[in-house]
């Protein structure tokens, strides 16, 4: 569904992602794991149209898509739920949702898609007036979760969901993500939290210094000897 | 006395108004590109010299010219933006301000160039009959000023708040990367940011230059009225802009009635550093960013 | 090089001393005192914005009221220039800390504006104060002649040469000041303010201060020149507190380049000379300036300064790498 081959991105010039090779199959969970500054979220922004490679393509449901602007990715059905959430602080709740289905026209579908969010994150229809500047941490996750899910994208993107969440709320989200999974959305995790990350995906690669150092079923991973001394301190 | 008063305050908000839509332009293109506009009184004074061009040359009748004035000026907006200040937008202040400064002089020397000193005025058709309301004398031609002005407002206003196109203004301008990554194409955003506030601005020129005269030098001290607005509204706040407008219109029209006429811009500024030292975001500025 | 930088002031000094054996001409001669006197004020400007991070829209404000001071002292109480000079600037050095003590809390756009705002006032105020000569101005300012017993009669009527060098000794003691002062403990402060001013807070650099320091020396330099400009013209009007001082200097700092010493003063040259050469195109001149300034800083946001020594530095590493000295720098290629 999603392929990336021999990918390098520079900030100016700092190289920040050097000969990426990803391979996401359709209807899987797969996570990038690695540590700050490693290139993960480079790499989400450089599949969502924020950033341009230099080098190498990126192939979406056999389309090229490597320099287009984000909004026309988005129509594509890519969504990027971004680290940090980024929800619109002055903006409301219900305002926050409608604006991640901004580019869809279908009016029903957009009505039953808000309705499906109120049911996943009850919180946001109780506070769908006030605005996302005043909610907590982690009903801000929920609200840029639900936004993301507003684009009704085939892929969904996340970037560090469970930053800066209580333990609680980690294991909901992780939760969350699964279920999006079942309903047939493909999904691409970018975690710094290994353990979270690797028990649910379908596949991981581990990026170091913006290049892939290892790749393999999130089990293997999960197990193999050099990620559980780096990433899961066992 | 207290009539003439009553007087001054209705001149003053009718005057203040206008400076609404100027400074409202001005306020959302520092709001959405954090530009500092100076040559934002320039598009002012095109609107009036436009509608000049209009009526006099071309004899068209006031009202569609001061339609084909808006359409005009937005499309010339547009094509500022695409050529210039998309090149210059999030750069430093002093890169925007000399750049905009450039286009400011640009405008301002070329119109004199194609116009000539001589002030022109607008023919409008309005009767010189003044109107009483009680005591207060009101013109036609301030009617209508004020009367378009209020509808501009009302309806911007509307478009900001309630249509699909004013949410994804406001998220651009909220953090432009989500509105990237919800679909929003940001630049047509800014290229309509920008080009509606020409718009506005050259909308009040034409109101304001049928009620005085036009020159092409008209934008310099709209522009510094015009800061003066945003900066005690709150930079980058609409309604804020609006309710400053009329309190700085009738402070001059007080000030300059009842005193003298060039005092009138410095009380205005005076009322801003107050303003700043008391609270440094602007009257109707929020404590946080 | 080396040795070119040693000696390049000196250098400096002799080009302006034999500049009247070539230069003949009144209007040249008045050009170049504009010019010192541009260097003077931008020198004070790139203070404050190029190094220390505060775009000052205000400095005209200065540069009016050192004139004023000055030329009221001269005119009410008959002193002698070189008595009213420094006392202007100090009257300049005052109202600037007061008015840094107020304004250099605000940062980015609020304190352009409030600095615009400011210098508005003062512009107001001569034009609306009879004493002050109100919108004609005051006429009749003394040239600063000095006379000390028979021994030297410096006579600065009716020849432009001794404003000349009392022009660029001004010019060259702000290049001097100014460079000592980025080049201290204060300048390197200045800078951490200019770049990230909550991390120079974190460590420990008392930005208030050091930002009050950096606009007192910018606004003294704009006195100086304002009250030198008033008993140079002889005549000052409102028209000194008028916004295109500070415009043009803007244009210098922004076009010769900012935060760097000679950029301004590249900038002084461009901008004072420049409209003499357009003056060819008469009525056009003005919209062709606009328009040059929009490209000047599209094309070279960081001034003209960096951009010739760019061009420098090619020019100089062709002719290094004429002769063919194979492998004469091989750690350039290495790091690749």
């Amino acid at each position: 569904m999603l392929k990336l081959q021999n990918v390098d991105v520079f900030y100016g010039k700092v190289q920040a992602l050097s000969d990426v090779c990803i391979n996401v199959e359709q209807g899987q969970i797969v996570a990038l794991v690695g540590s700050n500054g490693a290139g993960k979220s480079t790499t989400l922004k450089t599949i969502s149209g924020l950033l341009k490679p230099s080098r190498g393509s990126v192939e979406y449901k056999g389309q090229h898509i490597a320099g287009l602007a984000p909004d026309m990715i988005v129509k594509l059905g890519i969504g990027h739920c971004p680290e940090e959430r980024h929800v619109w602080p002055q903006m409301t709740v219900w305002e926050n949702l409608m604006m991640g289905a901004y580019s869809r026209n279908d009016k029903d579908g957009i009505e039953r898609d808000l309705q499906t969010n109120y049911e996943i994150f009850p919180k946001l229809l109780a506070r769908k007036t006030q605005k996302a500047g005043s909610l907590s941490g982690g009903e801000q996750q929920m609200l840029a979760i639900g936004r993301t899910l507003m684009i009704r994208p085939d892929l969904v993107m996340f970037d560090e969901p469970s930053l800066g969440l209580s333990p609680l709320f980690v294991e909901h989200t992780a939760q969350i993500i699964r279920d999006i999974n079942k309903n047939g959305r493909t999904i691409l995790l970018v975690e710094q939290n290994a353990q979270m990350a690797l028990k649910m995906a379908h596949k991981a690669y581990v990026l170091e210094s913006g290049r892939i150092v290892l790749e393999g079923t999130g089990e293997e991973l999960l197990f193999n000897p050099y990620v559980k001394k780096a990433y899961l301190g066992i | 006395m207290l009539e003439i008063i009553l007087q001054y305050i209705v001149d003053g908000l009718m005057v203040g108004t206008t400076y609404a839509l100027v400074a409202m332009g001005l306020t959302m293109i520092f709001g959405m590109m954090d530009i500092i506009n100076f040559a934002h009184g320039e598009l002012y004074m095109i609107g009036a010299v436009l509608a000049y061009y209009l009526t006099s040359t071309l004899k068209l009748n006031f009202f569609l010219s001061l339609a084909v004035v808006v359409l005009l000026t937005f499309a010339f907006g547009a094509f500022l933006e695409r050529i210039l200040m998309r090149r210059i937008r999030n750069a430093p202040h002093a890169m925007t301000a000399a750049v905009t400064i450039g286009l400011s002089m640009f405008l301002a020397n070329f119109v004199y160039f194609v116009m000539g000193p001589v002030p022109q005025s607008i023919k409008a058709p309005f009767p010189l009959k003044a109107i009483f309301l009680g005591p207060i004398m009101l013109t036609q031609s301030r009617i209508f000023a004020a009367g378009v002005t209020i509808f501009t407002i009302i309806a911007t206003n509307y478009i900001i708040k309630h249509t699909k196109l004013g949410r994804a203004i406001r998220a651009t301008i909220q953090d432009h990367m989500a509105a990237s990554l919800a679909g929003v194409n940001t630049h047509k955003i800014y290229s309509f940011g920008f080009a509606y506030g020409t718009a506005l601005a050259a909308l009040a020129g034409v109101l304001l230059g049928a009620m005085f005269v036009v020159t092409p030098f008209m934008g310099e001290s709209m522009l510094g009225k015009a800061w003066i607005v945003v900066i005690v509204g709150g930079l980058g706040n609409i309604p804020g802009a609006i309710f400053a407008a009329v309190i700085i219109g009738v402070t001059e029209s007080l000030t300059a009635g009842l005193w003298n006429s060039s005092w009138a811009n410095m009380v205005s500024f005076i009322i801003v550093i107050i303003v700043l030292l008391i609270k440094p975001q602007g009257l109707f500025g929020k404590a946080t960013k | 090089m080396n040795t070119f930088k040693r000696f390049s002031p000196l250098l400096l000094i002799l080009v302006i001393l034999l500049t009247p054996t070539v230069i003949k001409d009144n209007y040249t001669f008045h050009l170049l005192i504009m010019v010192a006197i541009y260097v003077v004020m931008t020198q004070g400007l790139n203070l404050i914005f190029g190094y220390t991070g505060f775009l000052s829209f205000g400095q005209q404000a200065y540069l009016a009221i050192g004139a004023y001071v000055s030329a009221m002292l001269a005119l009410r109480l008959g002193l002698s220039f070189w008595v009213t000079w420094p006392l202007a600037i100090l009257a300049t050095v005052l109202v600037g800390l007061f008015i840094g003590f107020v304004t250099l809390r605000l940062r980015g756009a609020y304190f352009v504006i409030v600095t615009i705002g400011f210098a508005e006032v003062v512009r107001l105020l001569p034009m609306n104060i009879d004493a002050l000569g109100g919108p004609p101005g005051l006429r009749g300012l003394p040239t600063p002649n000095i006379h000390i017993g028979n021994l030297i009669n410096i006579n600065f009527e009716g020849t432009k040469i001794p404003y000349f060098y009392l022009a660029w000794a001004m010019a060259l003691f702000a290049i001097f000041i100014v460079n000592r002062l980025v080049n201290s403990r204060q300048g390197r402060a200045f800078l951490a303010i200019r770049e990230n001013d909550s991390l120079a807070q974190a460590v420990g650099i008392n930005i208030f201060k050091y930002s009050i320091f950096s606009f007192t020396v910018s606004v003294a330099l704009a006195g100086a020149a304002g009250a030198f400009f008033g008993h140079y013209v002889t005549h000052i009007s409102p028209e000194i507190s008028a916004f295109h001082w500070t415009l043009s200097m803007i244009l210098m700092v922004v076009v010769g380049g900012q935060g760097t010493i000679w950029g301004p003063v590249i900038g002084s040259f461009i901008f004072t000379l420049l409209p003499e050469w357009l003056r060819a195109a008469e009525q056009l001149r003005l919209p062709i300036y606009g328009v040059l300034l929009i490209l000047a800083v599209l094309f070279m946001p960081n001034g003209v300064l960096p951009w010739l020594r760019k061009i420098w530095h090619q020019f100089t590493e062709k002719t290094r790498k004429a002769p063919p000295e194979a492998g004469s720098s091989p750690t350039h290629q290495a790091s690749s």
